[in-house]
């Protein structure tokens, strides 16, 4: 630690810092354009000048180190001059339009005009009016508004990983221009939006929805990436008109992927919200009482081993636990998951997850990738082992990594060959200290998946993939519905669907569940409690409208095995309730009330009903259980886990898709 | 599949250039691998910049980059005799700005242009590095100093005649 | 003035033939390689040290010194770079030095990497020095061949190889960690980080050629011979190159400290139109600040005394300017150089050096106000103070001479 005076008060900072990284440690920061003092290139739009005591001149606080004793003035007469000067001259190009732009309120630049009390550029400069180039209808560029601070180059060069920013020209001449056909490619290209300082890379998916002073900020997290990753959303007019990334714990700037940012208008149309029941083939709005006395009077009539329940990838934890209890009240034992991608059973424990910290990537030395695709099923996994120049090695369908990687081919033989230690890149993870893998939820699907994750688990101890200490294995693309479905126990061990499709049952609830069709329903009595207008409602006989996860208070499983919690972003539309409280009273009238009243009382249940929900994300965080020998392993490639989205909210996004769209257009 | 291939000799040439860098460092030889292509093509096409991106595996949007940055290359063809003229201020002190003229006139274009008949094109440089040697002018990358208007016009005369064999 | 004796670059006007290794031998090149090389590293350090030898770039550091620094850097491996990237109007010695005295310049590569320990080394060439570069890629090969440069030199052990880089033409490419990104393939553009300053991820040790070739003939001659030319703190012989409003434009080589005046009289046959003719002299390059008349008549050519005049030694490229050339409108062209070669990273310089521009260009052609004036002192202070690398500094020197000597001219052309 080191002791210093900034404008006469001191502060101790840690050594090693740059000036302006000791101001920001000492609470006192500089005014600047550029939000991440350290990590920037020293001052390129220079403004961050200090005056030293006893030194003459004025020194640029970013590649200046901080020493003991030192005495800082940040903001002498002499100081304010320059950097006003600094900025006007950042200016002399800036179109202005502050009263047009919808960057206004929130743009670091204007913020730093208003501090230094600056109203114009340059005298008589005269600058047009910014145009906007062509990437895509989510990520805006209107490169007139830049003042090439560069750190939109830096993160896609640096973090995402893709070429699609480039300068061009010279001097005054100088552009950044976009290298994109239709849209970005890079799922991480919504962060420019945060990133850049001025208005030059503007949220599509909300222009001129608002203003950032008439909305209201919310914080919660976002359940469409499994990462769950804090989010704040901001509110007008009665609808979310926007997904931003909290800051992390320690306070750095968050990142979310595009589904996050862009995924939730899945949840503001199509939606149910009131009861209805069907009379005569014909849908017939209803109360809620008459919605829950029919479904409960079905319920009651059918046989137990006639009933079966599905949970879809909408469904959240407390009203999956719910309805497993209402099940077993019922005396039924059927409880599946739906129609999901891949079923990933609860007894494959830390096979399900992603086991290593996002802090712990960095530490990792090998990295060996099967059946996945990291950059679009783990986006912000992608980042950090994008910044690991680790040796990399794929096994799968070949995808475009944005990160050097070894392609070793998509043949089941070469697992043989990595698992007896014959394979070349074997030793490379042997003499890695802290190899990773990384395997893709294709792989639960395939028909040898017993016998793979057998060889994946002699190819684990064999190259110490986990070991005291050190957890390397990370299973990534699980949505978080079908690992909340999982924890709890509610993955079948054969599945249910088949046997609704051949009549097995008289009555289906389907919570969450918008994949099946009439066919799949076989017949029977479907009560359908979820948000969605989708085919699956339409095929039901009681609708009973649930809320959608930015609606409620709601607990998810996150990839990492650790559960968390929602907060209301706004209230469910219409007569739409809380999932949980619905089983909750449709459990009154089937007159076995379900023992739960209140949120604490659903959550004491649901920590009853396994660990992940009250424990630490440290418990069992290094083990990896023994897979035992059960076939072998069939001539089966591996492959990527293919089109589709499993969480319904992503595929009815019109963003989401316009975004696809266009990438498939444009990538053939 | 690009519509640009360097000639046998030209690659080899190249992969002599990248070896002049550490490992992984093919990205070096980038301005190397432009120069070659200019003087196979006459300029630095988008072709070539996919042909180079695919040899040494770097980003065509950074080869764009290094194109759109750097004075010495070109994106569309040259003429057959290309003429850089001076406007540095030693060579303007001693009158280069009438012998440019005077070639312009001759030529019969500006500069920054090819003419149509493919034949001249023109270009100014901020300094030739020929300032004792004022005023200078490079043709087709041949450095000519203490020229006159007339001096320069019959060098002109001369490319020009070996250009139509 | 300067000995014939003790002349370095005996071919530097090509009168004595070119470049191939049997010329250069015959003028004396490599002679003493098989000696020096036999002493150590630190003993031919410390007769560098001796001899007091300068930089002859923009920085002019003390040679030994920077060595001394360089060697301390912890690394297995390091680079020499040898920056020829001239592009400034009025410096015009590299293409006389590559043509005639390469050899001069490889052997200059081989001691000074000796010396720090380096066994790689480039010369970043500007490219339009096409055929330049031929001639110094030969006299490699040649001396490469000869077992002057490669493995196991002369059989002292020493290892040297050296590369040509063509480089793309970048004025900027002047400040060290831009040309070495040049060099690594990106757009070049400066970067002082910690990692910045490195090349290929290693430390990286630059210098202008005309300091490598002083290195034979101080080795050779002794560091007394050296520092008894000139006077301390400013050691030595240099080229100077004198263009302009001169009846003779030449490239010399002199001792520090010779009076402008001389150089102009004696080797450049006197300003067209006699010495009252004499508007203004611009010392070393143009980022150096002018001097009117009545300094020029007395000052000597070397670091100090240009330093306190206000100006500097820079390349050591006088440019002379007559009474009959517009001073205006050099400085205009002056302004419009330092625009087209900014590289456009940092606000301060890339907006600073075009409204500057805009302005002179303004005054210059009869459109400017005399409040511009102010407008463009301003300007000059700010890009001073804030520009990210010493090209932004270098677009301002210039213009802050012109204002401090000739401001008058400016407002005259002022339409109020």
């Amino acid at each position: 630690m080191i002791k210093l005076t900034i404008d006469g008060v001191e502060a101790e900072v840690s050594e090693g810092l740059s000036i302006a990284g000791a101001c920001e440690a000492a609470g006192r920061p500089l005014p600047n354009v550029c939000r991440r003092a350290e990590e920037t290139l020293p001052g390129v739009l220079r403004l961050s000048f200090v005056e030293i005591r006893g030194r003459d001149g004025v020194f640029d606080a970013r590649t200046e180190k901080a020493a003991d004793g030192m005495e800082i003035a940040r903001d002498t007469p002499r100081l304010k001059k320059m950097r006003e000067r600094a900025v006007r001259l950042m200016l002399a190009k800036h179109p202005p339009e502050c009263s047009v732009c919808e960057k206004a309120g929130e743009c670091l630049l204007q913020d730093v005009c208003f501090e230094l009390g600056l109203s114009s550029g340059d005298e008589g400069v005269v600058t047009p009016l910014a145009e906007t180039e062509e990437t895509g209808p989510l990520v805006r560029m209107h490169p007139g508004r830049c003042i090439l601070c560069m750190e939109c180059l830096r993160f896609m060069r640096d973090v995402a990983g893709t070429s699609e920013l480039a300068l061009s020209g010279k001097g005054a001449e100088t552009r950044i221009v976009p290298f994109v056909s239709g849209a970005f490619s890079s799922p991480l290209s919504g962060n420019l939006t945060d990133i850049c300082p001025a208005g030059a890379f503007t949220d599509g998916s909300s222009k001129f929805l608002t203003r950032p002073w008439n909305v209201e900020r919310k914080k919660t997290i976002d359940v469409l990436d499994s990462f769950l990753p804090p989010v704040f959303m901001d509110v007008a007019d009665g609808r979310i008109v926007r997904v931003t990334p909290a800051p992390l714990p320690d306070g750095r700037a968050g990142m979310i992927s595009d589904r996050t940012r862009f995924g939730v208008d899945g949840t503001a149309f199509g939606r149910v919200d009131r009861p209805y029941i069907r009379v005569d083939g014909r849908f017939r709005e209803c109360s809620w009482t008459e919605a829950l006395m029919t479904a409960a009077s079905k319920l009651k009539e059918a046989e137990p081993s006639r009933t079966a329940a599905f949970v879809g990838s909408t469904a959240d934890c407390e009203s999956m636990a719910a309805l497993a209890d209402m099940m077993k009240i019922i005396g039924s034992a059927n409880v599946d998951a739906g129609r999901f991608y891949a079923r990933v059973p609860k007894r494959a424990g830390r096979w399900r997850f992603c086991n290593t910290a996002a802090e712990d990537v960095a530490k990792a030395d090998a990295l060996l990738i099967v059946g996945a695709d990291p950059e679009r099923e783990a986006s912000l996994m992608n980042a950090a082992i994008r910044g690991n120049p680790m040796p990399k090695a794929l096994l799968g369908a070949r995808a475009e990594q944005n990160y050097a990687c070894e392609y070793l081919g998509d043949s089941s033989d070469v697992l043989n060959e990595l698992a007896s230690g014959r394979h070349p890149f074997a030793s490379v993870m042997k003499r890695a200290r802290f190899p990773m893998l990384v395997a893709g939820k294709s792989l639960w699907r395939r028909s040898d998946a017993r016998a793979v994750f057998e060889k994946l688990y002699e190819t684990c101890v064999s190259f110490g993939v986990v070991k005291d200490g050190w957890n390397g294995f990370n299973m990534v693309g699980v949505s978080a519905g079908m690992l909340g479905a999982s924890e709890l126990g509610l993955v079948a061990e054969t599945p249910l669907l088949p046997k609704a499709e051949e009549g097995a049952y008289d009555v289906l609830y389907l919570l969450g569940e918008d994949r099946l069709t009439r066919a799949d329903t076989g017949g029977a009595f479907v009560i359908y409690q979820g948000t969605f207008a989708s085919e699956t409602a339409m095929c039901a006989d009681v609708i009973l409208p649930g809320a959608a996860y930015t609606e409620k208070r709601a607990t998810y499983v996150g990839s990492n095995g650790t559960a968390k919690s929602t907060a209301p972003v706004l209230p469910p539309p219409g007569q739409a309730r809380e999932d949980w409280k619905i089983l909750r009273a449709l459990s009154e009238y089937l007159e076995k009330t379900l023992p739960y009243d209140d949120l604490d009382g659903i959550r004491d249940r649901l920590g009853a009903l396994s660990a992940a929900f009250v424990g630490s994300p440290e418990d069992g965080r290094t083990l990896l259980e023994p897979v035992s020998k059960e076939g072998n392993l069939s001539d089966e490639p591996f492959s990527l886990s293919g089109e589709g989205d499993d969480n319904e909210v992503c595929r009815r996004s019109p963003s989401l898709r316009s975004l696809k769209k266009i990438r498939k257009e444009n990538n053939g | 599949m690009s519509a640009f291939a360097f000639t046998e000799e030209n690659r080899k040439k190249l992969e002599a250039l990248i070896r002049r860098y550490p490992e992984g460092r093919a990205a070096s030889a980038a301005t190397g691998a432009m120069y070659l292509a200019a003087e196979q093509e006459g300029c630095v096409s988008d072709a070539a910049l996919e042909a180079i991106s695919e040899i040494l595996s770097v980003p065509y949007s950074r080869l764009w980059e290094l194109r759109s940055f750097y004075g010495a290359f070109r994106d569309k063809p040259a003429g057959k005799v290309h003429v850089s003229f001076c406007r540095g201020i030693c060579c303007g002190m001693k009158k280069a700005d009438g012998v440019r003229d005077a070639c312009l006139a001759y030529m019969n274009i500006r500069t920054g242009e090819t003419r149509a008949d493919g034949l001249f094109s023109a270009e100014e440089k901020d300094c030739l590095g020929a300032c004792s040697d004022a005023p200078a002018m490079l043709v087709n990358g041949t450095l000519y100093g203490r020229l006159t208007p007339e001096s320069a016009k019959e060098i002109l005369k001369k490319y020009e005649a070996e250009a139509a064999c | 003035m300067l000995k014939d004796a003790d002349r370095i670059f005996t071919n530097i006007d090509g009168r004595s033939g070119g470049s191939s290794l049997a010329e250069a031998k015959a003028r004396g090149c490599w002679s003493g390689a098989a000696e020096y090389l036999k002493k150590t590293p630190r003993e031919l350090l410390e007769t560098v040290a001796r001899s007091g030898l300068r930089g002859r770039g923009m920085f002019a550091r003390k040679t030994a010194e920077k060595w001394s620094e360089f060697i301390k850097r912890p690394s297995a491996f390091k680079y020499l770079v040898v920056s020829v990237n001239e592009s400034e109007p009025g410096t015009c010695k590299a293409r006389s030095l590559l043509r005639y005295e390469a050899h001069r310049l490889l052997e200059g590569c081989l001691i000074a990497a000796y010396i720090c320990g380096i066994r790689r080394a480039y010369i970043y060439v500007r490219g339009v020095f096409a055929e330049e570069i031929e001639i110094l890629e030969n006299a490699i090969a040649e001396a490469e061949r000869a077992g002057l440069l490669g493995m196991n030199i002369l059989r002292t052990g020493a290892d040297l190889h050296l590369s040509v880089h063509r480089g793309g033409e970048a004025y900027v490419c002047r400040t060290d960690s831009a040309m070495f990104r040049s060099m690594e393939g990106s757009r070049p553009m400066p970067d002082f980080g910690a990692d910045g300053e490195k090349l290929f991820g290693s430390p990286v040790l630059v210098h202008n050629p005309e300091t490598l070739c002083m290195l034979p003939s101080v080795l050779t001659r002794g560091a007394d011979w050296f520092s008894s030319l000139g006077r301390a703190g400013n050691e030595g012989v240099r080229l100077f190159s004198v263009s302009g409003d001169v009846e003779r434009p030449c490239l010399v080589e002199e001792t520090l400290g010779i009076p402008m005046r001389d150089l102009i009289d004696k080797y450049a046959g006197g300003v067209i139109g006699g010495w009252q003719n004499l508007a203004a002299v611009i010392p070393g390059g143009i980022s150096t600040p002018c001097l009117p008349r009545e300094i020029c008549e007395h000052v000597r050519m070397d670091y100090d005394s240009l330093g306190a005049v206000s100006s500097g030694l820079g390349t050591g490229a006088l440019i002379v300017i007559g009474k009959s050339s517009d001073l205006v409108g050099i400085l205009r062209r002056i302004a419009l150089f330092f625009k087209n070669e900014s590289c456009g990273e940092c606000a301060v310089c890339r907006e600073g050096c075009r409204l500057m521009f805009d302005l002179i260009d303004g005054i210059a052609s009869g459109r400017g106000k005399r409040s511009d004036i102010g407008r463009l002192e301003r300007l000059c202070e700010d890009t001073e103070n804030a520009a990210l690398c010493p090209v932004g500094i270098s677009a301002v020197r210039p213009v802050s001479g012109f204002l401090r000597h000739f401001r008058t001219l400016l407002e005259e052309r002022c339409r109020d």
